[in-house]
This record gives C-alpha cells, sequence and structure tokens, in this order.
C-alpha cells in the first residue's frame, strides 16, 4: 500500500520476472544480445540511483525481489509474466517454474502466470492444463514473437491459437497478458501488429486481454482495436518509466489511452526488474498532465491513478481491496470519451 | 564557376564527396519512425576513397526489427549507389544480432526473402515499407492540423483546403510522403486525406485529426525509446558519429 497526502494506493504491479540471466545459463549470442538489451533498457530511462551493474542484472536473489516490491516497493500483490527464451537460455529466461516457486512461499503476495505455445500442438495442450493445476492458473503470457525451430514467430489468429484460448477459458484462466511492445525482439515480419488481438478479444469475449506495453510502436493500432473491443486492456510496463525521463512523452501516451480506451482499462506493470516499482509509484501518484495538455487530455483525478495503480488488476484477478483504498464512487472525471473532441 | 552549375557538377574533392554522402544517406528513413537516419544518429561513419563510398550503420538495440534494419541498409546502400561518381558502395550493419544476413543479403543485391528463406513472404516487406509510410503521412497531417488550428483555421476550412492554398513549405513534407505512396500531390488536390488519399469530409475532419495525433503520439514516443538506447548503448553524442 502507497500512502500519499492521506490517501491510501492499493497496489497490483501486474507485470515483474524472476529471471536467470546469468553467463552459466546462457546458450548463446542471441541470449547474452537479450539481457543486454533488457539492461539498456535499464538504463536508459531509470533515475540513476535506479540502475544495477549488469552482473546483478542478470541474475538478482529471491531477496533483492521481495525486498524491492513489498518491503519498500509499496506493492501488495505482483504477477508474474513468463517469459520462456528456450532457445536463448539453457533452463529458460523466466519460466513458470521458476517463478512458481518463489510464489508458493509467498501465495498472499505474488501470482503466478503460465503461458502457452500453440506450435506446441496437443503436447502443449496437456501441458496447458498440468500448469493450471499445479499453479492455479488465472493469467496466461503470451510471446508471440517468440522462436520456435525454425519459426520467427505466432499470431492469435493462427488456428492452434483458437484451440489454446478455448482450453484457457475452459480451466478459468480468464486473463490473457499478450507482449505487444518495442520492438527489441528477433521477429518474423511484423510480429507487433496488434490486430491479431481483435480477431481474438472478438471470438473470446469471456477473456480479458491485456496487451503488455500498449502495443506502443502501434499505439494508434492498438487505441483503434480497444475502442471496439470491451475486454482489452492497456498494460503500463515500458511505458511507465517514461514519467522520469520523458514526462511530456509520458502525458501524451497516456492522455491518448485515456482518451481512446478509459480509466478502467489501463493497468500498472513495473516490469521489474528492469525497473522497481516505488519510484515509479511515487513520481506516478505526484504526476499530473501538464497544464498545456489539460485541454486535450484532461486531468489526472486520484481515482483515476487508483485505479490504474491496482484497482483494476484487482477487479481482473478478484483480488480483495481494503476498504481505505476502494475508489470514490464511480464520479464523472476530467477525461473526455471516445467521439467527443476538445472545446 | 556560377552556383548553378557547381551544384549540378559532380564533385570531385573529398569534403565535397563527404558532404554528398550525407545528403545522400538523409534521404534514407528509418520506416518506423519516420525520420532519416542520419538525424537519428544510426550513420555511425563515411569514408570516401576516390570513388569508394563505405558507410556504417548501428542501431539502439541487438534486437532492432530485422525487417526494418534490411529497409535501411538497402536504403542507404540504393542512396550511395545513386552518386554518379560513385563506383564502389559498402554499406554495414554493426552490432546486430543479423548483421551477417543483412549485410552480406543486401551486397549481393538479394531480397530480404532470400536472405532470410525462413522468414519468407516474399511481398511483406515492401508492403511493411507502406504501411509505416501511411502513417507517417497522417503524422505530418498531425502537425500541420495544429499549425492551422493555430493559425485559426476551422476543421470545415481544412477540410476544404487544397495543397495549392498553402506555402509550399507547409506542405513540403506531406507531398514527399504522398509521392512516395503514388497519390496524387497536385496543388488542386486536397491537403487532408486519409491513408488511401481519399479525402477528409468537413463531417469527418475533427475525428480524422484526433487518429494523426494519436499516430504521431505512438511514433514519437518510439522515437524517444529508440534515440534513448542508442545514447545508452554508444554514449552521449551518437550524432557526432558522422562527423
Amino acid at each position: 500500500m502507497y500512502t500519499k497526502d492521506g490517501v491510501d494506493y492499493f497496489v497490483v504491479d501486474g507485470h515483474i520476472h524472476f529471471w536467470d540471466g546469468s553467463e552459466e545459463n546462457t546458450a548463446n549470442k542471441y541470449g547474452e544480445g537479450f539481457i543486454r538489451c533488457f539492461h539498456d533498457y535499464q538504463r536508459n530511462l531509470s533515475p540513476a540511483e535506479w540502475v544495477w551493474p549488469l552482473e546483478k542484472f542478470r541474475k538478482y536473489s529471491e531477496q533483492d525481489l521481495m525486498h524491492d516490491l513489498f518491503e519498500t516497493g509499496y506493492v501488495d500483490v505482483a504477477i508474474f509474466q513468463p517469459t520462456y527464451l528456450s532457445e536463448f537460455y539453457v533452463n529458460g529466461f523466466n519460466t513458470t517454474e521458476r517463478n512458481g516457486r518463489l510464489a508458493a512461499k509467498h501465495p498472499d503476495r505474488l501470482i503466478v502466470n503460465g503461458s502457452f505455445d500453440p506450435r506446441a500442438g496437443e503436447a502443449g495442450l496437456a501441458e496447458l492444463e498440468r500448469l493450471a493445476a499445479e499453479w492455479r492458473l488465472r493469467g496466461i503470457k503470451l510471446y508471440t514473437a517468440e522462436w520456435r525451430g525454425d519459426s520467427k514467430g505466432w499470431k492469435l489468429t493462427d488456428p492452434g491459437a483458437q484451440d489454446y484460448l478455448a482450453k484457457c477459458a475452459e480451466l478459468g484462466i480468464r486473463n490473457i497478458h499478450v507482449h505487444k511492445g518495442p520492438t527489441i525482439w528477433p521477429l518474423n515480419r511484423d510480429a507487433f501488429d496488434v490486430a491479431d488481438v481483435d480477431h481474438a478479444a472478438t471470438a473470446f469475449p469471456e477473456l480479458n486481454f491485456i496487451v503488455e506495453h500498449s502495443g506502443l510502436p502501434r499505439l494508434e493500432d492498438f487505441c483503434w482495436i480497444a475502442t471496439q473491443e470491451p475486454n482489452v486492456y492497456a498494460g503500463l510496463s515500458v511505458v511507465m518509466p517514461f514519467v522520469h525521463s520523458r514526462p511530456g512523452y509520458f502525458a501524451r501516451v497516456l492522455g491518448e489511452l485515456l482518451y481512446w480506451l478509459d480509466e478502467d482499462r489501463i493497468t500498472f506493470g513495473s516490469d521489474y526488474a528492469i525497473w522497481s516499482p516505488r519510484w515509479l509509484i511515487e513520481k506516478f501518484v505526484d504526476f499530473q498532465m501538464p497544464e498545456e495538455l489539460q485541454s486535450e487530455y484532461g486531468v489526472l483525478t486520484t481515482d483515476v491513478k487508483r485505479k490504474i495503480l491496482g484497482l483494476n488488476l484487482a477487479r481482473l484477478y478478484d483480488l480483495k481491496v481494503p476498504e481505505t483504498a476502494l475508489s470514490a464512487a464511480a464520479t464523472p472525471t476530467a477525461k473526455m470519451s471516445a467521439g467527443q473532441v476538445p472545446a | 564557376m556560377t552556383p548553378v552549375t557547381a551544384a549540378s557538377a559532380p564533385p570531385t574533392g573529398a569534403a565535397e564527396r563527404s558532404e554528398a554522402v550525407t545528403a545522400a544517406l538523409g534521404t534514407v528513413l528509418d520506416p518506423e519512425l519516420d525520420r532519416p537516419i542520419t538525424e537519428l544518429g544510426f550513420v555511425r561513419s563515411v569514408s570516401v576513397d576516390g570513388g569508394r563510398v563505405a558507410a556504417r550503420l548501428r542501431l539502439p538495440t541487438y534486437f532492432c526489427a530485422p525487417n526494418f534494419a534490411w529497409l535501411m541498409v538497402e536504403g542507404a546502400r540504393r542512396a550511395l549507389a545513386g552518386l554518379s561518381w560513385a563506383t564502389e558502395v559498402t554499406v554495414v550493419l554493426e552490432d546486430h544480432f543479423s548483421s551477417d544476413e543483412i549485410n552480406h543479403g543486401v551486397a549481393c543485391g538479394q531480397e530480404f526473402a532470400e536472405a532470410f528463406p525462413l522468414l519468407s513472404d516474399p511481398d511483406r516487406l515492401e508492403e511493411l515499407r507502406r504501411t509505416f509510410l501511411r502513417k507517417g503521412l497522417l503524422a505530418v497531417q498531425e502537425r500541420l492540423g495544429r499549425r492551422l488550428t493555430d493559425h485559426g483555421w476551422t476543421t470545415g476550412q481544412m477540410a476544404e483546403a487544397r495543397l495549392g492554398d498553402l506555402p509550399g513549405r507547409l506542405t513540403v513534407t506531406l507531398v514527399r510522403r504522398r509521392k512516395a505512396l503514388g497519390l496524387p500531390a497536385a496543388d488542386g488536390d486536397p491537403v487532408f486525406t486519409d491513408e488511401r488519399g481519399r479525402a477528409v469530409l468537413p463531417a469527418g475532419m475533427e475525428a480524422h485529426l484526433l487518429r494523426c495525433r494519436t499516430t504521431a503520439v505512438g511514433i514519437a514516443a518510439n522515437t524517444e525509446i529508440c534515440e534513448g538506447l542508442l545514447v545508452t548503448r554508444y554514449g552521449p553524442d551518437p550524432k557526432g558519429g558522422i562527423a
């Protein structure tokens, strides 16, 4: 819980990792390039005191994670989003098992999500069932750009993917997190094209599709889809750290998301350990739309910030929120809804 | 020698040729960011030795999309080969996970699909390039719309406006984008169009400008990330690389 100016903010960090990018686990030049690329993200967008040496960044400890998220980071509940990268790392980079072992020790604090890859066919469906039973999955993280053998990616519209999404619905896994973000990944054609989310969201209205990184390089395509599909959400990981180093751009991206979606469909994620929640949360709560943008984007109310930082994900994951942190009765905000134009 | 002939004669001095190389590379856009690779700091170095020209490119991350990287390397090679005095052109992409495939493929005049057979779909790259040119076309209208609004134009007036109604300095980028997409760009053609070149009706003008705005914000935010990562990777003054 974060408290500022007498206001309680229940914090759900919807995007964390417990990875192993150590030299021993790195299988090839791709794995090496990948962890360094992640580290550059941290170095580029963090305040100087939050930059780690590469050595620590490659493989941090369980104590680091618990400390940075829960002891000093204000987080109430955090959600692991696995990243297998089995072709780059000997034992995988950030697997459900690795995350799950930690989550099992702190079940009231950590939620572990699973993953699937439709290219695994029937065997993968069985594996999804096993993962769901073992970890009681409520969510899934998907990397449509992940390499597998000769394939450099897949789409939610692939026929095989439909079977997997149907299986998720059947197993009660309602939250589908899809990585659609900056193009730092190996990819086939345009693997970050968000159009496939549109199709899947229409086909599976009972599932929630949280588009991680808000489809950033394709922000406008994502926004357009999200206006039409009520079960599509914007995940703010990668967007959040802009609040420190590029506040003007942060304001505009958030403003666009608030305009095209609404405050009930935007979710916080630190992408820990790339960024740490403590400074993101402090700076976000202190943040306000710059005056010159308020005529276009409105202002950020306390309620909007509460929803983004935790209440929206608490709703998706059925988390109990303390009374003091509940949002005031649905009051209209200064936000404009899609279709209106600034006066 | 008059300025006119000086401009049209092929340069012979090393400094002039170096400038010509930089100017040629300045016509190559990052397709996703819609900005010249020279402005983005992606040109690490240029060397001219008689008719031999070599350029080294670098990108913000090891995993920048190979298809976009290809378009830039190929574009740079084509731009340099267009210099009448250039007898041998080399373009090298550094520090990228697929540097070898891209450098070899472009140098041998291959198509992207030939260099990356597993990525298949031969026509997709050109389609992707056009997709981003269209996004650029929308973003440039956002900037123009903002300027006109600041000057008191109504959306109705904007919908009626023809290219010939505005001074060339305001429409030069718009016209260049339209031509790149093969869309009409004559004085009598509308200023504001959708990405297929169709005029925007007055009733749809506000919604059109909002779409353009979101597109521009997306491109700008992505550019911020890429520029920041380039500095993180290569040091604080990447643009100095071309000097």
